[in-house]
């Protein structure tokens, strides 16, 4: 018998639950279970006539625990909580089950056993709540500087527009300047603009900003604290460290071009060139275009050089992504070429023309002005060979029926595409997830699409996945509008459901620092003896250290092992 | 949240955000979430715009629901967003950093009492076409949006609010909702910056003269096929075919429907291709034995999404036939006959299926409907970035994108918005 006083409702979601599952049956059935004081259905719990009910009975009955069996606790753990705060109650003696996610939804043709699965749902719920402790978020102060971590375009926008919302930003960049990519290329698709003057304009706004101290050649080396309050390390030219404050980070590390494998589509034979090599050719170009002191009149470009690979015995880890911007950037490329020299004769091997959005206009620009495009097979790709001193390639044209054709250009252009940054060294001071195809991933890429796992790092740019420059600047705003959002009210509450240690039990056996993938567990010292303790900000509550502890010494907050027991052996229990 | 009391006729806000989409609802809530005030106005009777529509969607081909939910959830859980449903910006003056907004408020002849009950429309004797479902259904003169309605509340059809027979409705309702003498309302709202929002229409497919839509019942567009794949479309989730109700054995989608042509939009949309090889997988899951035809130009899955184009290759039920279809002709039995010169052999493929989809693509809402500011739009109707600074088109009323994109895009419109508005609120 427990002397709890327990409020239960059971939200029929419209009929996103109660189509499928007997809530009234529910109800009757834990109306009388031990400890319930209040049980009713209610058509939508989270509407604002259900939640008045609710702060209503909780305060008429004096309730100390409440259970809303509704939808999944992502969607409205915080707007019970808030019920709960509103009506006296302990947020953290709120208990959420989700009927509509784990049962409802996935039980549309059995509306009997989905009723007797929602009761054993909701019991667990009750055993929980039953055992269910008041506690208290912690609030931490939060610093208003930004660490940027690289100064390419998307680095160099995020600072200014930090600046402009008056935050303090610190700039580093591991190379000797500033400006990344965008810094080497001279016209840009789609608007024509000069990388390096972009650039240049960028780096004034930048130095324009008092607030704003770039340092180059720097790296980030550690990183301590976090949300709101990171302590951080930089090592300015291999020798100098400083050590600095920020409350959040902004990763904008950018891409690498692929570097194509010796031989590749003839790579390493003269004439044979990357689309980076190409467009600095071209930006260097006045007048008529020539190579090695020699003109060139025929170019042939080859395209998905290090994209779309498919995984093969010699390639086992293949870019298996599409680069995004490479087509766009061949297709003006070769407008720009055309520019030079309307007299050139241009061959775009391509597998599918990526020009989307109103990129396609420039590819039908470059078709008018007589580039040819010829479709391969990825199966068949093109081949580059040299005979005395002229390039031949061969391809199979899928728009002819397949038919060989051979082109000898003066030139092979290889458009090849990004791929993720070697940042092993950053990747381990921030314990930032990579996906597998090697770039940093975001939560979620419709709903939390610069945030990371790591709470106030944030993610900008290419260092993300391939994005041309205006994705990648678009990303940074979203970047810089997450820290401000972050950091302009001052503080963060950090929640209260995190690891404790029974200091008696505890002996030191340091099994828990090793699995906690956060660094929140330091050895302290208590009445004499060595034991683990808890650093409140960084731990997370994910309770990696619970089931390594040879003395069970350690529980989640919220998530006790009584409370689990308790929760199993409901569910577990006898539906009546 | 909170929508203004009809009686108020003057609002001030930092940032005044046109359209509830899903752009439109992300740089609310992230400006709001910086601090600042916002008014978010939309024209329709709900907040959810296209993606409230559409059936899953990618990366992780997922109901909408839950992304709307929280949305919705960051919406309501926040005093410094007003929201204006059923409004229409009629007119704006001033120039960035100050801006003074006329805002036509429509009746919805239904108040916040209204608890979605439903009563009213279960004695509801009459019906409209219900443009959700692009009109392949009906809905009573009284009704929901939509399930995921945002504010879920009913509304009048308001060429229906003078009917007679709207009494029973009247009488049915326990909670005194209805209003039916509503009026429209003028109200004038005092801003630093403008965040355009108001997203895309499809194109209309009824201008592709040769390919058969509005006269064969069975050719119909992706975004029609997205309702008829939805639990709550008009035939629950059934994809059939509209002339009869039939299951399919064989389907043809037609990318570039209307896109990279001259004669009709010579952009592309960007995501009509992943559009259609998604839908592919809703006619995979539903007839494992049917046959799926794409007819395309270039397949554009661009950056992460190449993935998925490569399980569709792999998979022998669909086949990419390489060429444009010119050609959409009746075959008899409501089946219909697509003709495309193939592009990899050069001859004239012919290919007869139960149903065809128009992967149309996508035209901004602005290309019709001009914003009443002095902002330039390019030639399709798109606005261009940076061409005022106080008016910052996002998602797809700047180019057409994804939904992924449309997020961060409008994230960071959040902050420009925030940023000329500097000083208010």
């Amino acid at each position: 018998m427990t002397d709890r006083k327990i409020g239960v409702y059971i939200c029929h979601c419209g009929g996103n639950i109660s189509d499928y599952v007997d809530v009234k049956q529910i109800r009757d059935a834990v109306s009388r279970d031990d400890g319930v004081v209040i049980a009713r259905t209610t058509m939508f719990a989270c509407s604002d006539a259900a939640q008045e009910e609710m702060i209503d009975d909780i305060k008429t009955h004096q309730l100390d625990g409440l259970v809303v069996a509704s939808c999944s606790p992502k969607l409205h753990l915080f707007t019970f909580r808030a019920v709960a705060e509103r009506a006296g109650l302990n947020p953290y003696q709120y208990v959420q089950v989700n009927l509509r996610e784990q049962d409802s939804w996935v039980h549309q043709h059995n509306i009997p056993e989905a009723t007797q699965k929602g009761i054993r749902l909701v019991r667990a719920g009750l055993a929980k709540c039953v055992l269910s402790e008041p506690l208290s978020t912690m609030r931490i102060k939060t610093i208003p500087k930004v660490l940027i971590i690289g100064a390419g375009v998307a680095g160099l926008r995020a600072a200014a527009s930090l600046a402009d919302m008056g935050f303090a930003v610190y700039l580093i960049e591991r190379s000797s300047k500033a400006g990344g990519m965008v810094a080497q290329w001279g016209k840009l698709f789609p608007h024509d603009r000069d990388g390096r003057a972009l650039v240049a304009d960028l780096h004034n706004e930048i130095k324009r900003r008092e607030n704003i101290t770039l340092f180059t050649s720097a790296e980030l080396v550690e990183k301590s604290g976090s949300v709101g309050d990171f302590s951080i390390k930089i090592r300015v030219k291999e020798q100098e460290e400083i050590s600095l404050n920020v409350g959040s980070i902004i990763v904008a590390t950018g891409f690498d071009p692929y570097n194509p494998e010796p031989g590749e589509f003839g790579y390493g034979l003269e004439g044979v060139i990357t689309l980076p090599q190409f467009k600095e050719l071209l930006d260097e170009s006045e007048g008529l275009l020539s190579y090695n002191g020699r003109r060139v009149r025929n170019i042939t470009y080859i395209y998905c050089v290090g994209s779309r690979q498919e995984q093969t015995a010699e390639r086992p880890n293949p870019n298996k992504y599409c680069s995004r911007y490479c087509c766009n950037a061949a297709v003006h490329s070769a407008i720009c070429a055309d520019a030079l020299d309307a007299e050139v004769n241009q061959y775009h091997l391509y597998r599918d023309m990526r020009t989307y959005g109103k990129n396609e206009l420039m590819y039908e620009r470059a078709g008018r002005q007589g580039s040819v495009f010829v479709q391969y097979d990825e199966s068949d790709p093109p081949l580059v060979e040299k005979t005395g001193d002229k390039l031949r390639v061969r391809v199979k044209d899928r728009l002819i029926g397949g038919e060989e054709i051979e082109i000898v250009p003066d030139l092979v252009v290889l458009v090849t595409g990004m791929v993720p940054r070697e940042n092993q060294k950053l990747i381990d001071v921030l314990k930032l997830p990579v996906g597998r195809d090697g770039f940093f991933n975001e939560i979620h890429p419709k709903l939390r699409p610069v945030e990371t796992v790591i709470d106030g790092v944030f993610i900008a740019g290419t260092s993300q996945g391939p994005k041309t420059l205006a994705e990648s600047v678009a990303s940074a705003m979203a970047a810089v509008a997450k820290s401000a959002a972050l950091l302009m009210k001052g503080y963060v509450d950090l929640e209260p459901l995190i690891a404790r240690v029974d200091q008696q039990r505890c002996i030191w056996c340091d099994a828990c620092t090793d699995a906690c993938p956060y660094g929140a567990i330091e050895k302290v010292s208590f009445e004499g003896k060595e034991i683990a303790g808890v650093i409140p900000s960084l731990c997370k509550g994910g309770g990696a250290c619970v089931p390594v502890c040879p003395e069970n010494a350690l529980d989640v907050e919220g998530y006790t092992d009584k409370q689990i027991t308790a929760m199993i052996d409901s569910m577990a229990g006898e539906v009546v | 949240m909170a929508e203004p009391a009809a009686a108020e006729t003057s609002l001030s806000a930092a940032i005044l955000v046109v359209g509830g989409g899903i752009a439109g609802m992300t740089a609310a809530i992230e400006a709001s979430e910086v601090g600042k005030e916002v008014i978010l106005v939309e024209k329709g009777p709900s907040l959810g715009g296209a993606v409230a529509r559409i059936n899953q969607y990618f990366p992780k081909l997922c109901p909408p629901y839950c992304g709307m939910e929280m949305n919705y959830r960051r919406l309501r859980n926040n005093p410094k967003v007003r929201i204006l449903t059923l409004a229409e910006v009629e007119n704006i003056s001033g120039a960035a950093g100050s801006y003074k907004v006329q805002i036509r408020r429509n009746p919805r002849f239904i108040n916040e009492k209204c608890t979605a009950c439903g009563e009213c429309a279960k004695v509801c004797e009459i019906e409209r076409d219900n443009e959700y479902n692009w009109g392949m259904d009906k809905t009573k003169a009284v009704y929901l949006p939509h399930e995921m309605a945002y504010p879920m509340r009913y509304l009048v059809d308001p060429a229906i609010a003078g009917d007679e027979r709207m009494k029973a409705c009247v009488e049915a309702c326990e909670y005194g909702a209805f209003e039916l003498e509503q009026k429209p309302v003028t109200l004038t709202a005092t801003v630093g910056s403008i965040i355009w929002a108001t997203g895309w229409e499809p194109y209309d497919a009824g201008k592709l003269d040769t390919l058969g839509f509005g006269k064969l019942p069975n050719v119909i567009n992706n975004v029609m096929m997205e309702r008829l794949a939805a639990q709550n479309g008009p035939t629950e989730g059934k994809i059939v075919r509209p002339s009869d109700g039939g299951e399919i054995s064989s389907i043809a989608f037609v990318q570039c429907a209307g896109s990279r042509d001259d004669n009709h939009l010579p952009y592309c949309s960007s995501v009509c291709c992943m559009v259609s090889m998604k839908q592919a997988t809703y006619i995979r899951e539903r007839y494992p034995e049917a046959d799926v035809y794409i007819f395309y130009i270039d397949i554009r899955s661009p950056g992460r999404l190449e993935d998925f184009y490569q399980k569709m290759q792999a998979d022998e039920k669909i086949h990419f036939l390489r060429g444009k279809v010119g050609k959409i002709t009746d075959a008899g039995n409501g089946d219909v006959t697509l003709e495309a010169e193939d592009t990899l052999t050069g001859k004239l493929q012919k290919v007869t299926v139960n149903m065809a989809i128009l992967a149309t693509g996508m035209v901004p809402a602005t290309a019709a409907a001009k914003p009443p500011v002095d902002v330039p739009l390019d030639e399709y109707g798109f606005m261009l970035a940076d061409g005022n600074p106080g008016v910052i088109g996002t998602g797809t009323t700047v180019r057409p994108v994804e939904v992924a994109a449309t997020v961060q895009d409008a994230t960071g419109a959040a902050l420009k918005g925030i940023i000329v508005a500097k000083g208010v609120n």
